[in-house]
């Protein structure tokens, strides 16, 4: 890791000597994350460095695709009252994006800590779910290590795999990934967290609305094989039998 | 943990397998008896009567090669699922009669859940990811909080799935994945498919109508075959480095009947490396369905006091891993 680090660095000095960085905070799964200052400004460049394990066609076009999403992404979520960080550069040619450096720890630390007086950031999180589907965008890959607790309040953040999409089916996953994720690193918490999140969404986008993408959500739910849900619901005739989170 | 001596059998898919294992991990007999259908896809009900031929003697042979008899032993492990109802109903039905027999319990064993466990016990890992790909399951998982926990898996088809139809869909035959790797190796130009990775869940189906689509519009079949697997590789080796981010574990396997893949092998290895992640894909005999890995996890399972009473050893054809018991791991 420490070679990878050192020599993503480098890459990064000779592609942009504007920036210096100084510390890196990360290497996630598709990018690396380096603290550093860009005009006298504190900030946070997201290097989507060539994967080697994909070949380099493949990997060229995915790197050049997401980082230009993203940044378009990032600058339509605030102008809809989402906090995210703001956009600062980006070079998609380099896989480059700089932006706004947001303090805190990430929601994961905390709920990891046992803290659980988490509601309200999770309502908050809902209020922000659905102003990003009521503009016709969904953040696809929402889990709680993409939530920074800053001190205003959450931040969203990483919107690699988000998309401008209009449709329920997009919606759907992007909730139901999120439920997924709490479910998987947050078993006991999950059910609570997630009723949170849907009040959130509902002032947002209304009743109607709620109803109908939980349906959705539920729906997406029986897609995956082996689900014993699905028999229930065959069995019984109608709604989730038993054990379901929804 | 006390050692226990169990029987494991074998038959949610195409394998009626039986082998003789202990909970301290030594693999005393393995013998899988595959069916092959001759032409298509498996049919439940074809495999099932190859399975209701197979049981007797390879259950026999299981336990002849250990040098043991149904005395010997302290219980009968069974894949109850998930699976093909008219093949799981097969095994169950086996083990039910040589439980009551010979008055041994019986020990329920979800088949991915073994998978996993055969690989922990091959490659020496205690606590890795894993990345588990086969005909019919597609997943990336962990343990967290007495289950193994699904970070990933497919929204629709799985990628062996896709891969057999593929290879079906041009006349390649199965096992589709040897055969079209044998040719993606031959292959020289990369022609753009859908990639589809949604968080940390992907989908394969899109993928294979648009890998069909390129072949008619008459671009190589090596061409596309190189294609293909480049990009549904690349898409579960882009959720497993997610999930290794996520979950900051320090190891990672590779299990199921596509762990054989070396092209797949391979892309986790260098991913693995770079994370500075160990790396080690599961023994290849014990990749596919196999008996062994049903023996072992029941094995262990037993030696946590994890038995079923006949009446409730019915088939759990849907049975999620997430859903299953773990015990022997805290």
């Amino acid at each position: 890791m420490e070679a990878l680090a050192n020599r993503l660095l480098k890459d990064l000095e000779l592609t942009l000597p504007s920036f210096e960085a100084t510390r890196l905070i990360a290497v996630g799964a598709e990018a690396a994350l380096f603290l550093g200052r860009f005009h006298d400004l504190l900030a946070v460049a997201k290097y989507r460095y060539p994967k080697l394990y994909r070949a380099r066609e493949l990997d060229v076009e995915l790197r050049k695709r997401r980082t230009a999403k993203e940044a378009k992404l990032l600058a339509r979520a605030l102008t809809c009252g989402v906090a995210v960080p703001v956009p600062m550069l980006v070079d998609k040619e380099s896989g480059l994006l700089i932006m706004e450096y947001v303090e805190g720890p990430r929601l994961k630390e905390i709920l990891d800590k046992g803290d659980v007086n988490v509601w309200e950031v999770f309502r908050l999180i809902g209020v922000y779910i659905g102003r990003l589907h009521e503009a016709g965008m969904v953040h696809g890959d929402l889990t709680t290590s993409n939530v920074i607790l800053s001190p205003g309040g959450p931040v969203l953040i990483d919107f690699g795999l988000g998309d401008f999409v209009a449709e329920d089916e997009a919606r759907g996953v992007d909730l139901h990934l999120f439920l997924r994720a709490l479910e998987s690193t947050h078993p006991s918490l999950v059910q609570r967290l997630f009723r949170e999140v849907m009040k959130g969404y509902e002032e947002v986008r209304g009743r109607e609305a709620r109803i109908s993408i939980e349906e959705k959500v539920r729906e997406i739910r029986m897609r995956g094989r082996y689900v014993a849900e699905r028999r229930k619901k065959l069995l019984k005739g109608s709604g989730m039998g038993g054990e379901g989170t929804l | 943990m006390r050692e226990v001596v169990v029987l494991g059998i074998e038959s949610t898919a195409h394998t009626f397998g039986a082998s003789v294992a202990t909970s301290y991990g030594e693999i005393l007999s393995n013998v899988n008896s595959v069916y092959t259908p001759p032409t298509g896809g498996i049919h439940p009900r074809e495999a099932s009567e190859h399975h209701s031929k197979a049981a007797a003697s390879v259950i026999a042979e299981a336990l002849s090669r250990a040098g043991l008899t149904p005395k010997d032993l302290d219980g009968v492990a069974v894949a109850l699922g998930p699976g093909m109802g008219p093949c799981l109903r097969v095994g169950a039905t086996v083990a039910r009669a040589i439980a009551a027999v010979y008055d041994l319990p019986l020990v329920p064993v979800n088949h991915a859940v073994a998978h996993i466990e055969i690989a922990r016990l091959t490659t020496g890992f205690e606590d890795p990811l894993v990345v588990y790909v086969a005909g019919g399951n597609t997943m990336v998982t962990t343990f967290v909080e007495g289950r193994y926990r699904v970070f990933g898996e497919t929204l629709d088809i799985p990628l062996g799935n896709c891969l057999d139809t593929f290879a079906r869909e041009v006349g390649l035959g199965l096992p589709g994945v040897p055969k079209v790797e044998e040719l993606a190796r031959k292959g020289s130009k990369l022609y753009p498919l859908p990639y589809t990775v949604k968080g940390q869940d992907l989908s394969f189906s899109g993928l294979l109508t648009a890998a069909l689509k390129l072949l008619k519009k008459g671009v190589r079949l090596e061409d596309v075959c190189l294609s293909l697997v480049e990009t549904a590789y690349s898409m579960l080796v882009e959720v497993a480095e997610r999930a290794l981010a996520h979950t900051g574990k320090r190891e990672l396997t590779l299990t199921g009947g596509v762990a054989r893949s070396p092209i797949l092998s391979e892309k986790l290895r260098i991913m693995a490396e770079e994370r500075g992640v160990a790396y080690k894909p599961v023994e290849p005999e014990y990749a596919g369905d196999n008996g062994a890995m049903i023996a072992y996890t029941g094995a262990l399972a037993l030696a946590s006091g994890v038995t079923v009473s006949l009446e409730e050893s019915g088939i759990r054809p849907l049975w999620r891993l997430d859903e299953a018991d773990v015990p022997w791991r805290r």
